[in-house]
This record gives C-alpha cells, structure tokens and sequence, in this order.
C-alpha cells in the first residue's frame, strides 16, 4: 500500500513538524511570560524587601560622636520591619536601630564571616562598608531565602547540555506520544469507514438478493413471452451489476484504509487474462470485439497478490471499454514481460495493457484518473480508480493514456514473483 | 439419505422475503424437508430437536451472527454448512476461523448456482453417488455415468479417465468457454505444464466424440483462450 503509507508518512511528518513547533513556541512563551512576570514584580515593587545594607551604608552619617540615619531611610527600614546596626572594627555594635533582643552586641571576624551572606539568628540579613565599621541591615525572620549556588565550569555547561538535551528528549516523547494518539485515531476513523461502507454494502445485498431470485425463476417460466423474458433477464443482469458495484466500491474502501491484500499467494497472470477475456466473450462484449494476445515469455509468470483482486482490475479494465463505447470498437488486452535492469531478471515487470480503437478518455477524467492515489474517491469512473488502487497495493502501478488516432490504452505494470513452467 | 432431496436442510435467514424465497426454491427443487428461521436462538432450538442434515445460514442475523451459530452448532452436530454471505470480507474470515463451513455464497446469488453448491455440498458430505448425465452431441451420446461413447444406440468407445475428467469440467460449463488453464487444473490438477497433454488429450478425446475430428464442430477451439462444447440448440 505505498499510496497509503505516502499519505501516513506526509500525516506522520506533519505530527512531527506540529510537535518541534508547538514545543519551540510553548519554550519561548514560557521564556516571555516569566521575564514579563519579574519585571511586573520589580516595577510594582512587589518583591521589594526593603533597602538594602548599601543604601542604609551610605545613608548613615556620624556627627560628632553619633551616627544618625536619613529620616528617609528610617521610614523605609520601618516601613519593611527591617533593622539595621553598625559594626565597629574592634567587633562591637556601635550604633543600632530597631535591633532584635536576640542579636549579639559584639562579634569576631567568624561570626562575621558565617552570617555575612545568610541569616543572623535566622534573621536574613545583609552587609556593605561604612567608613566606620560594617553595616548590616536584618529583615524579618522568613522573609527572604537565601541560597548560595556554587559550581565549576565544568559542572555548569554539562548541566546547561543536561537541559537541552531533556529538551530533545521530551520533545521525541511527544512526538512519540503525538504519533499514538494520532495512530489511534487513523485507525478508528479507518475501521468505523469500512464498517460503515461494509454494512451498507450488507443491507443492500439482501434484497438484491431477493430481487435476483425471484427475476431468474421468473426466467425459467414457460409462460413468459420473449419480450418479457428479456426484461426479467435485464434485472438480473441490473442486479448483478450493482452488487459488482457495491464490491467495487467495498474494495476501493479497503484498499485505500489500511488494507493490504489478504489471501496473497502467486498469482498466474496469464490464466487470469485468459478467464477475464472468456467470461467476457462468453457474457457479451457489447458491440465490441475482445482479442487477447499473450507473449509466449510472459506464459507461466506468477505475481504475489490476490487473485480475485487481480481478476477485478482487468475486468474493470476491458469492461470500462465496452461500457464507454456502445458504438463498438476493438479491445485489445495483451499480456508482456518488461526486462528488468540491464536486460536481466532482476525488477522484471509484468505489463498488462488494455487498449482500445474507441472514445477514448475526456480530459477531466484522464486528470482525475492522473491525481495522486491519496484522494479522494471520484463521483464517477470508480471501476478504473479502483485498478489503480489494485495495482499500488499489488506493488505496480497504472497508467492511463489516450492513443494518438483514437481510443485509450490502460497499462498495469506489477513486479514479477516468479515463473513457473 | 438415498439421494440429497431426502435431506432436511434448514433456513436461518433474517430477511422475511428472501427467507421465502429459498424455502420454495428449494421446495420447487425437490427438497421435501426443509424448515425456515431467523434468528439463532430459533435455529438452536429447531437444531437440537430436529437434527439438519444441512444448514444454510445468513452471516448476519438479528440476534447473533452465523459464525457463532455454527460454532454452537458444531458442539452437537457435524452437519454441512453452507453461508449465504452479504460482505465481501466473509469470505476470508471465514477461512480465518476454521469454522469448517463447506462453502459459502455472496449475496446476490443466482438460485442455480445455490442449488448447485448445496447438492454438491450435500454429495460429499454424505458420500452420495453423484448422478452423472449423459452428453448429448448430436447424434453421439457420452455417458458420463459408464463413460461410454454411443452412437446409434452402439457403445463405440470408453473415455479414459482423463479424457472423462475433460468432457465432464466441459459439460459442467457448457455453452460457455472452459480456459486451458481450468482444464489443466481438473484433469491433471495443476495448470502449469500440461498445456501439449491437454492439446494430446483433447484430439482423443475429439476422435471418440466427433464425427470428424480434425473439424470438431461440439469441442471446438476458442483460439488463444480454450475450449467450449457447444450447447445442442446452437448447432
């Protein structure tokens, strides 16, 4: 079924290309939304904690013997329950605003050290310079989480590699994901399509089948006249024709879903010719004349497939000749072997042709008949459509010419499976 | 069973009409024990007391489908089976469940060649002798039963078992063109490299039946196709 694993493989790479898209976009809007959400927070001020050791540092002036604080800075400190004291160099606390009862008045260089970029007696604090000493300023207990993230270079780019190659990785989880949920889908779209075409097919072959028996018993009647016998003959040949029909249309079916010809086995392809062109010949060709020509190579050689398949696309085929020229014409069906590569065995090609002398096919039909075997069923001409279906999942192909004088040539070429003799 | 008109065949088809139908078909035919249901319960209940030598069955039925109703059938019953089936897919599921249904028929189907499965079903399934006819050819006759060739009411020779086999899948389609291909396929049971015993096989079997066999005017020659034995009324 290469028409339909071109269809899947065109949806599976659309799945594909929807995938790395939606995740590319989804990965920059989240990038977008959280640079907006900082910049929100920072601009409305809603992450601000209060000032910082720098500000209160530079803010604290001494005058005299005393250290006084801008108004300002001290509306804001208390404004964000902050506190703030001064560290002389000998260690001791020189000067203070709203300290804390469980904050030490003096400290070593150790103390200094552990607290300087964490918390003081769990109070999240921060440092600067002052020209007397150091500065540190104490939020309120639980307000601010301070890590500190330390790494080699060496650990950081495998860790930036780590996050891209995640990345990829969810993104072919999703894509697989994507693809079985989309396989899924196919195939109950598939399978309710063929169970619809088949119970159609079903309720409509019942009464066909009433239909069939009462007008072939009503052929067997003595007391029929010619005429009359003539019509009851013209609905059981009515009735078959739509059951054909139906089959027609159930086999397009399959053969476009999912469906690889069952009950393969090799296929002689001159016995199938030679049964098609007889049952013709012997059901009527119309006003036409049915001649059958089998090159002496091609006796004997076999193609993997279905043999009522097989049988269905040559009689769609020298039956759409006879149905499209009531006027009469010549139909030829010939049989061949195509050479494979450089003359050898290897990709030799059956090339079944039917040609005939008659109308020949109008242009919308010759293009409709041209159009890729993904497409959608015609409202007219199934019967040639359906060889096309055939000979694609039979691995050949069709196609579909005007002759130069008059007339059409429908040629099928299917790989050779074997020759026996 | 004496002949396959003694056997009771019973009708599981939902479709009223159609249901009729193949009743008096098979009534008219010569059947003269033959009941109808549609629905598998009725045919259970029909089966286990009235014990068909043969069942056609529609595939799809109201309350059930023929599969399982042969399946069922089968625990208590080794009577044919012949399906009446409305989808093409029936076929080869059939195959694929190994049901050992002896055959099927796609809907719609020509009473004849019901007719003619179900007897055929009918003979193999119980040994029954096949009633062989007799060809007429003009003023030749060939029982198919003796293998016989008369003319003038004098047996002037005995078919060979090929050549038998040959005149027999002829008559079976006659009027109408048999391939080589089929041919080679009844009388030697394979198509691929018999076609000079067949050519050998058919002037044998021409010299016992025709008047001149080198201008056959019963089994004459479709070229390039096969062979057709001329129905009576076209001479």
């Amino acid at each position: 079924m290469k028409g339909l694993a071109r269809t899947r493989m065109r949806d599976g790479l659309g799945i594909i290309a929807s995938c790395i898209i939606g995740a590319t976009v989804i990965l920059i809007a989240n990038v977008l939304i959280v640079g907006a959400v900082t910049l929100a927070l920072s601009l409305t001020g809603a992450s601000n904690t209060g000032p910082s050791a720098t500000e209160v540092s530079q803010a604290l002036a001494k005058q005299g013997g005393t250290y006084t604080l801008s108004a300002n800075m001290v509306r804001d400190l208390r404004k964000h329950n902050c506190w703030a004291l001064l560290i002389n160099k000998d260690g001791q606390v020189t000067w203070g605003l709203d300290v804390p009862d469980d904050i030490p008045t003096s400290y070593t260089p150790a103390d200094i050290a552990s607290f300087a970029r964490w918390y003081l007696n769990d109070y999240p604090v921060s440092i600067w310079r002052h020209g007397e000493g150091l500065v540190v300023v104490g939020l309120p207990k639980n307000s601010l989480w301070k890590y500190s993230f330390t790494s080699s270079f060496k650990t950081l780019g495998g860790g930036i590699l780590l996050v891209v190659a995640l990345f990829f990785a969810d993104l072919v989880v999703l894509v697989v994901l994507a693809r079985l949920f989309a396989r899924r889908s196919w195939k109950q779209r598939d399978d309710a399509r063929n169970e619809w075409v088949a119970a159609v097919s079903h309720d409509v072959r019942t009464p066909l089948a009433a239909v069939v028996t009462d007008a072939s018993e009503l052929l067997e009647s003595p007391q029929l006249d010619e005429a009359e016998r003539v019509r009851a003959k013209r609905i059981v040949t009515k009735s078959q024709e739509t059951a054909a029909l139906l089959a027609d249309l159930n086999t397009a079916n399959r053969l476009r879903y999912a469906m690889e010809p069952v009950d393969t086995c090799d296929v002689h392809l001159a016995a199938v010719a030679r049964s098609v062109v007889a049952s013709f010949l012997d059901g009527g060709t119309g006003g036409c004349e049915l001649e059958l020509a089998v090159a002496p190579v091609a006796e004997g050689v076999c193609v993997r497939g279905n043999e009522a398949l097989l049988k269905r696309m040559l009689s769609n085929l020298v039956g759409n000749s006879i149905h499209h020229n009531p006027q009469g014409c010549h139909v030829t069906v010939s049989f061949d072997i195509r050479a494979g590569l450089l003359g050898s065995a290897f990709r030799q090609r059956c090339v079944l042709s039917v040609s005939d002398d008659g109308r020949g096919f109008g242009a919308e039909s010759l293009s409709t008949l041209r159009k890729k075997s993904g497409d959608e069923l015609p409202e007219h001409g199934l019967g040639l459509v359906i060889v096309r279906r055939i000979a694609t999942a039979h691995g050949g192909r069709a196609n579909f010419t005007n002759n130069e004088g008059c007339g059409c040539t429908c040629t099928v070429e299917l790989p050779v499976a074997v020759r026996r003799t | 069973m004496r002949d396959i008109y003694e056997a009771r065949v019973l009708v599981v088809e939902d479709d009223p009409t159609l249901r009729t139908q193949l009743l008096g078909l098979l009534g008219r035919e010569g059947y003269r024990d033959v009941h109808g249901t549609g629905t598998v319960a009725d045919a259970l209940l029909i089966a286990s007391t009235w014990q068909p030598h043969l069942y056609l069955l529609d595939v799809m039925l109201p309350d059930g489908n023929g599969f399982d109703l042969l399946r069922h059938l089968r625990e208590t019953s080794d009577a044919p089976a012949l399906f009446l089936s409305a989808r093409d897919e029936d076929a080869s599921r059939l195959r694929g469940l190994g049901l050992g249904a002896d055959d099927y028929v796609t809907k719609p189907f020509l009473p004849a060649e019901l007719l003619l499965r179900l007897a055929a079903v009918l003979r193999r399934s119980y040994r029954l002798p096949e009633v062989l006819p007799t060809i007429t050819l003009g003023k030749t006759e060939v029982d198919l039963a003796t293998g016989e060739v008369h003319r003038g009411g004098n047996a002037v020779a005995t078919l060979t078992a090929k050549e038998h086999a040959l005149i027999k899948r002829l008559s079976e389609s006659r009027g109408s063109i048999v391939t080589t291909d089929e041919l080679c396929h009844s009388v030697y049971g394979d198509e691929f490299g018999y076609a000079n015993a067949l050519a050998i096989l058919m002037r044998r079997l021409r010299e016992k039946v025709e008047d001149d066999p080198s201008h056959p005017c019963w089994i004459v020659t479709v070229r390039g196709l096969g062979y057709r034995l001329v129905n009576e009324d076209a001479q």
